[in-house]
């Protein structure tokens, strides 16, 4: 995201000024060596320069985070973590905990197989290490930097070279934030054909003001394969904003199933780089943006190799007065030649008053690409609502039925263990009955 | 009478196509309604089903001694009314098996009586398909997804033989069919005859006739039935055109 034209106005000083108190207050208590605080210091002064992210931002035509009143909160105070979240994943696994930023349960070393490695990131700022370079330098996102700036805490996972993680890693992810704001950044590191199952439950809380970001950083190696699942739930007064970048060496393979309801702003941004011959992705989401909430979906598939895949499947629910937004830009280098990418939203409006945007940007510059793209936005259909009501399906069943039906479509890309639980998270979320209202 | 229809009139947006029809239907008849194109013959069947976006402006509908107009159309069908529809509609996500499972559990519901179990359930299914010639891979796929015409009509038959309607309605049931297909679907809607079922059937030609004998037929015109006769009435609309018959009238 470039920076935009200093404005004068007093609104950017006021930010500004805010900010640097709310920095300033925080400072001594985010963890880290001199050398991180530098990090974090120029960091800082990247989101000063540039403003937090708006309408006037391209990427950020649909949900304006500078318009809402998250600037220069306080930063959130530990709490313990609940956890009933636990209950939305019924198979083993390995679990991590983060409430209000900082990691409050994480695997001991001890009960993980060789090679396989889950570390605090709060643990690791003391000295400057090498191989989390990657992960401080920001990716230009204000959101990134604003990130690093206050990060207090999340995890570092990497899994060794040709291990294959039996159980999946679930990270509990959750905040409650009235008039506060926390920032997470994580990193996932897949070694040469390794494999992974990572499940991300994130809630954000909040009856007023606040903001939650959460940065993850996913680096998959030769012929490595993640499994990425991430429910995501907010309630009206919290902005949550989920920054992803994830790389893909030759032959990587990255599958990513999210569900998500709600928030005031629930924005998950993605670029996703597909940077090695044959690398593929595969990301099919499902929202729910009730009344008074708004769910913004931008990635970006970035095809960098020959013959990369990418596919991108969003179906989105809005009530009335809920707004959704997916916007999904592809990237086709020159050197990308035989890139097959495909993009498609569907949207379903359950009253009027409720919005959706899609937005499907392509960029091509290699002429041997298949590049497709389809949106459709409706309400329910009343032929296929009759249909079922004509053998005695009572219209309310008939409704959850049809809306059932089309989030299942997006469960179904989960590897099938965990399809029922998804099926079960999406009905109690994403379609419960004030969903609809 | 179980099927009571009194000068019935309605409207499909603010168009009159019914003006004035009247027909009753007893217990374990086969009546054939025939009819030219616009003369009302889809929209009879759409608002005995309940479907929406039409406006009964007059008549009544009497179904067992209730008053039929007043039901939604989930009670209707709870009541023992199916209509096998001229474009069966696809439902992507829904497997024909769990529609059919949640169509019997939500009759049984309405009419206050016990959910079968799964296993009869399932045993029926079985049983009705293999009649139809439909495989398990078929009912376990999204409802009439990717069904070609004569699948669709097929599946509507297998709905309606695990439903057990008391009034089964075919709308232009052999629209689309070839031959084949239409002997299947012909020789489904036959097991179903009994003695306190009805059928009314809606179709454009003779050629249905000849595979499910009616009892009677009417010829329907401009809104209203205009004649009504046996079996013999259809041949004699095949020999002589709707336009003969109709004039006479």
């Amino acid at each position: 995201m470039s920076a935009r034209p200093a404005t004068p106005s007093a609104a950017r000083q006021a930010f500004g000024n805010g900010l640097d108190h709310a920095w300033s207050q925080a400072a001594a208590s985010l963890p880290g060596g001199d050398w991180m605080r530098q990090i974090r210091a120029d960091a800082l002064a990247r989101v000063v320069r540039s403003g937090l992210p708006g309408r006037r931002d391209e990427a950020w035509k649909y949900a304006d985070l500078a318009n809402m009143r998250t600037m220069a909160l306080p930063l959130a105070e530990a709490v313990r973590v609940p956890v009933e979240a636990k209950a939305a994943v019924s198979a083993d696994a390995h679990h991590v905990s983060i409430a209000n930023g900082r990691v409050t349960q994480i695997p001991v070393p001890d009960s993980l197989p060789d090679g396989f490695e889950v570390l605090r990131l709060a643990d690791t700022l003391d000295v400057p290490s090498l191989w989390l370079r990657p992960f401080l330098e920001p990716s230009g996102s204000v959101v990134d930097n604003l990130n690093l700036a206050f990060a207090t805490d999340g995890v570092l996972v990497r899994v060794g070279r040709g291990m294959t993680v039996a159980s999946p890693l679930v990270v509990h992810n959750s905040a409650s934030l009235s008039g506060t704001m926390s920032h997470d950044r994580s990193a996932i590191v897949l070694e040469e054909d390794a494999r992974l199952t990572l499940i991300e439950i994130t809630g954000a809380d909040a009856t007023r003001d606040a903001l939650a970001t959460s940065r993850l950083a996913i680096n998959l190696g030769r012929g490595a394969s993640l499994v990425h699942i991430r429910l995501s739930s907010g309630t009206q007064g919290a902005a949550l904003v989920q920054d992803g970048s994830v790389e893909l060496a030759a032959g990587a393979r990255y599958g990513h199933v999210a569900l998500s309801r709600g928030a005031g702003l629930l924005r998950q941004q993605a670029n996703v780089r597909l940077a090695g011959e044959g690398a593929q992705c595969d990301i099919a989401c499902a929202y729910a943006a009730p009344g008074g909430h708004q769910v913004d979906l931008s990635i970006t598939l970035h095809h960098a190799a020959p013959r990369t895949t990418s596919r991108l499947l969003a179906k989105g629910i809005a009530a009335r007065k809920g707004r959704g937004v997916v916007q999904g830009r592809v990237v086709v280098d020159e050197a990308a030649q035989g890139t097959d990418s495909h993009q498609m939203a569907r949207g379903l409006l359950l009253a009027e008053g409720a919005e959706i945007f899609h937005k499907p940007e392509l960029e091509i510059y290699a002429d041997d690409v298949k590049c497709g793209h389809g949106a459709t936005i409706a309400s329910l259909d009343p032929t296929q609502m009759f249909y079922l009501q004509s053998r005695g399906i009572p219209a309310t069943e008939a409704r959850d039925m049809l809306l059932e039906a089309f989030v299942q479509q997006v469960t179904d890309h989960a590897p099938d263990a965990l399809r029922e639980d998804l099926m079960a998270w999406a009905t109690r979320h994403l379609l419960q009955k004030e969903g609809h209202a | 009478m179980m099927l009571d229809i009194r000068d019935l009139h309605a409207n499909a947006g603010n168009k009159a196509i019914l003006k004035g029809l009247t027909l009753s239907i007893a217990p374990g008849q086969v009546h054939a309604i025939m009819g030219p194109n616009g003369s009302g013959k889809s929209t009879l069947s759409h608002v005995l089903a309940g479907k929406p976006g039409y406006e009964v402006t007059g008549g009544t509908v009497t179904w067992q001694g209730r008053d039929l107009l007043s039901m939604p159309a989930e009670e209707r069908a709870a009541a023992g009314i199916f209509l096998a529809m001229q474009y069966p509609v696809e439902i992507p996500g829904v497997t024909t098996i769990n529609f059919l499972r949640a169509a019997v559990n939500a009759q049984a519901r309405l009419r206050g009586e016990k959910e079968p179990d799964a296993v009869t359930f399932l045993r029926r299914v079985k049983e009705e398909r293999e009649k139809l010639n439909m495989s398990d891979e078929m009912v376990k796929r999204p409802v009439n997804v990717g069904f070609s015409g004569g699948e669709k009509k097929r599946n509507e038959v297998l709905q309606m033989a695990i439903l057990k309607p008391a009034l089964a309605i075919l709308d232009e049931t052999d629209s689309g069919l070839d031959i084949d297909a239409l002997k299947v679907v012909a020789g489904g809607i036959n097991a179903l005859r009994a003695p306190d079922r009805s059928f009314l059937m809606i179709t454009h030609y003779q050629r249905l006739l000849d595979y499910i004998a009616p009892d009677f037929v009417h010829v329907l015109a401009a809104g209203r039935i205009v004649t009504s006769g046996g079996p013999e009435l259809a041949r004699r609309l095949e020999a002589e055109g709707y336009d003969g018959i109709v004039k006479v009238a």
